[in-house]
């Protein structure tokens, strides 16, 4: 989206090519030329409502690189009155929506919209030059520009990762700037690859709402769609899946692609850190939900998925750091995540073969024959429970009985001794 | 008897080759316990220096298939021993069993309760040593079944269903248990904590026993060798500890 010029673009060039060649161009430039007798100097300054000093110097330069270029101070500084101005007096905000009409109207409506609106904020609330910059505005595909795709994360950051503003307005998230840094996708993106994802891609642009609103690319059940935009594929498999089913009939529980994957701090499965990656997924990802007593009453899961893989030999295994042996996904999939009376399931029986067979190469039949996570609602986990009560009793019984005789032993054998002394 | 030279103080008691598997046994058992919690418990402290290379290399798990093998055939290597040799038939029949080891046991009961003065007297092997050769048998046999089922899960696969690889687990898990506190606190006791032996009984590093042991824990086998070989009392004997083993 940031690779083509939008037509508005084109017939701005169109025109400020035609404006630089004309006499009105000349004229223009005469007309800003009054503007800068005064702003052309850099020790002009003035003194604001919060009693703090700022320039008025505009470096005019900076229009030559702008997209602007050409343009006449008045055009967007519409209020100046020449006659009384230099008297003083404060102007308005540069207007831009008299051009820009749908753009101002989609940031109104947005959470930087309204949050200018609140008269406390106004001094905090990113205007359309926080964003886009004043002279110097440059098109969003100039790599130079401060909504370029490169540069876009370091631009919402000078607010969103300062601890001041995020204190101030209790933004519940506190420094997306690090993990999105961090993320795969902020990694792609410092390293020049342009179709990776940067703020906008998931949060829009101008329209930028709460996730709690219902309009936004980041409310719970947008987010597949908004991952979408570049993971189609996987974003079908999902929608097809159990958690993809459940989140399409309203359940705010299960889980979207933020929910096991990150928001801001997304990495692939192949990073030990990543909450999916094979010695994280089992406990800090599925177990989230799969051992909670909440979610597995409220949807009538099956309970202990998660202990009776941590203490089986997979289980084991992978908290010795062995990667390589089965996690949850192997079995379950992992966007395509079915239960088992689903026949594309890869845990449905007629697929259980060939889903153990990943790694057992022979797994046949028997593989099915018996229950992987075993508890005790199972006719064979009362077998287990009665062999385990056996041992119980013979090493209770065994070991005791032997501690007792060779504690007599000892207590007699050391009387003896003493008496001999 | 500090004089080592003069041989007609000590009795043998493991030939050189019974120590060999004893020490061969030992450090397998150990390796074996040590990898096999290992496993069971990955996050203790103590596991952790196992672990370094599991990432690249399953250290814990090869050293307990290494030492699984090595103890499983030792014990073939013994059960030719006991079967194929007169001195294994003669070790076989003095594990063996009997009436005897009832009574001793109620003997040893009395006298641990302060009911007897002296312990009974026993033969070749007390029953506190018989119980522990047969536990260790028992144990050898029940470890290495369900072991190889679960080192070989794909043949073991074949034949069972999956649930009843569950349950080689647990019976391996506790059959551990079992067999590790069955050797810290029976096995351990008698050789290193009893205050008879204490510090640590000798005759499995140099296979001897001395006369005051054997009357202390093998007297009856004391006074039937010398009833056997009128051996004269210690003073003026000149049998060698070999000529009495093989008597």
């Amino acid at each position: 989206m940031y690779k083509r010029r939008g037509r508005q673009q084109y017939i701005a060039s169109a025109i400020l090519f035609v404006l630089l060649l004309s006499p009105v161009a000349i004229e223009a430039q005469s007309g800003n030329s009054d503007c800068l007798a005064c702003h052309g100097d850099k020790d002009l300054v003035t003194t604001d409502s919060t009693g703090v000093e700022r320039s008025l110097y505009v470096d005019a330069t900076q229009m030559e690189n702008s997209v602007h270029a050409g343009f006449e101070c008045v055009t967007c500084h519409v209020d100046v009155a020449p006659a009384s101005h230099p008297d003083g007096s404060r102007l308005a905000r540069a207007t831009c929506g008299t051009c820009h009409e749908n753009a101002v109207t989609e940031v109104g409506e947005s959470v930087h919209g309204k949050a200018s609106l609140e008269g406390e904020a106004l001094s905090d609330a990113p205007t359309c030059g926080d964003c886009h910059g004043s002279h110097e505005i440059r098109a969003t595909a100039d790599s130079l520009s401060s909504v370029n795709q490169r540069q876009l994360a370091f631009t919402c950051a000078r607010c969103h990762a300062n601890p001041a503003i995020v204190q101030k307005y209790h933004i519940p998230i506190k420094d997306p700037f690090t993990a999105y840094s961090r993320s795969v996708h902020g990694r792609l993106t410092i390293a020049g690859i342009d179709s990776a994802a940067t703020c906008s891609s998931c949060h829009g642009n101008h329209k930028i709402f709460a996730s709690n609103n219902p309009a936004s690319k980041v409310f719970h059940f947008n987010i597949p769609q908004t991952c979408g935009q570049c993971h189609q594929a996987i974003m079908q498999e999902y929608n097809d899946s159990v958690h993809g089913v459940a989140v399409a009939r309203g359940s705010t529980d299960s889980p979207v692609c933020t929910d096991c994957h990150t928001e801001h701090g997304i990495e692939s499965p192949k990073v030990a850190t990543a909450p999916t990656a094979p010695r994280n997924v089992a406990v800090e990802t599925c177990g989230r939900c799969h051992a909670s007593t909440r979610i597995v009453e409220k949807y009538g899961m099956r309970a202990e998925r998660l202990s009776t893989f941590a203490d089986s030999y997979h289980g084991l295994a992978l908290r010795s750091g062995r990667l390589s042996v089965a996690n949850c996904g192997s079995c379950h999939g992992v966007h395509n995540i079915l239960p088992s009376s689903d026949p594309r399931s890869m845990i449905h029986p007629s697929n259980l073969a060939a889903t153990c067979g990943t790694c057992h190469p022979n797994a046949g039949e028997n593989f099915t024959r018996g229950p992987v996570h075993m508890t005790m609602e199972e006719k064979e986990g009362k077998t287990i429970a009665v062999i385990r009560f056996i041992y119980m009793t013979l090493i209770i019984v065994v070991i005791g009985g032997m501690f007792i005789h060779n504690a007599l032993d000892f207590v007699r054998k050391s009387k003896q001794a003493l008496r001999r002394e | 008897m500090s004089n080592q030279n003069n041989n007609h103080e000590y009795y043998e008691r493991w030939t050189r080759v019974e120590r060999y598997q004893h020490w061969i046994l030992a450090v397998s058992f150990i390796i074996l316990v040590i990898t096999g919690f290992a496993l069971k418990y990955p996050e203790a402290a103590w596991v952790q220096p196992l672990l370094l290379l599991e990432g690249q290399f399953a250290l814990r798990g090869w050293l307990h298939r290494i030492a699984a093998v090595v103890m499983v055939m030792l014990s073939c290597y013994h059960i030719g021993y006991m079967v194929f040799t007169p001195r294994g038939r003669f070790l076989l029949k003095a594990f063996a069993p009997n009436r005897q080891d009832w009574a001793d046991l109620k003997d040893n009961f009395r006298f641990l309760l302060g009911k007897r003065t002296a312990p009974p007297e026993f033969d070749h092997f007390s029953y506190m040593e018989k119980a522990e050769y047969w536990a260790l048998v028992w144990g050898t046999v029940v470890m290495s079944v369900t072991g190889f089922l679960l080192w070989f899960e794909n043949l073991a696969l074949k034949i069972f269903p999956l649930w009843m690889m569950e349950v080689f687990t647990v019976i391996h898990l506790y059959e551990a248990w079992l067999a590790t506190l069955a050797i810290l606190v029976w096995h351990f006791y008698y050789v290193i904590f009893n205050p008879d032996v204490y510090p640590l009984n000798q005759s499995m590093i140099d296979g001897k026993m001395s006369v005051h042991e054997m009357e202390r824990e093998h007297g009856r086998e004391l006074a039937r060798l010398r009833a056997e070989s009128m051996v004269p009392l210690e003073e003026d004997a000149e049998v060698t500890p070999k000529e009495i083993s093989q008597m």
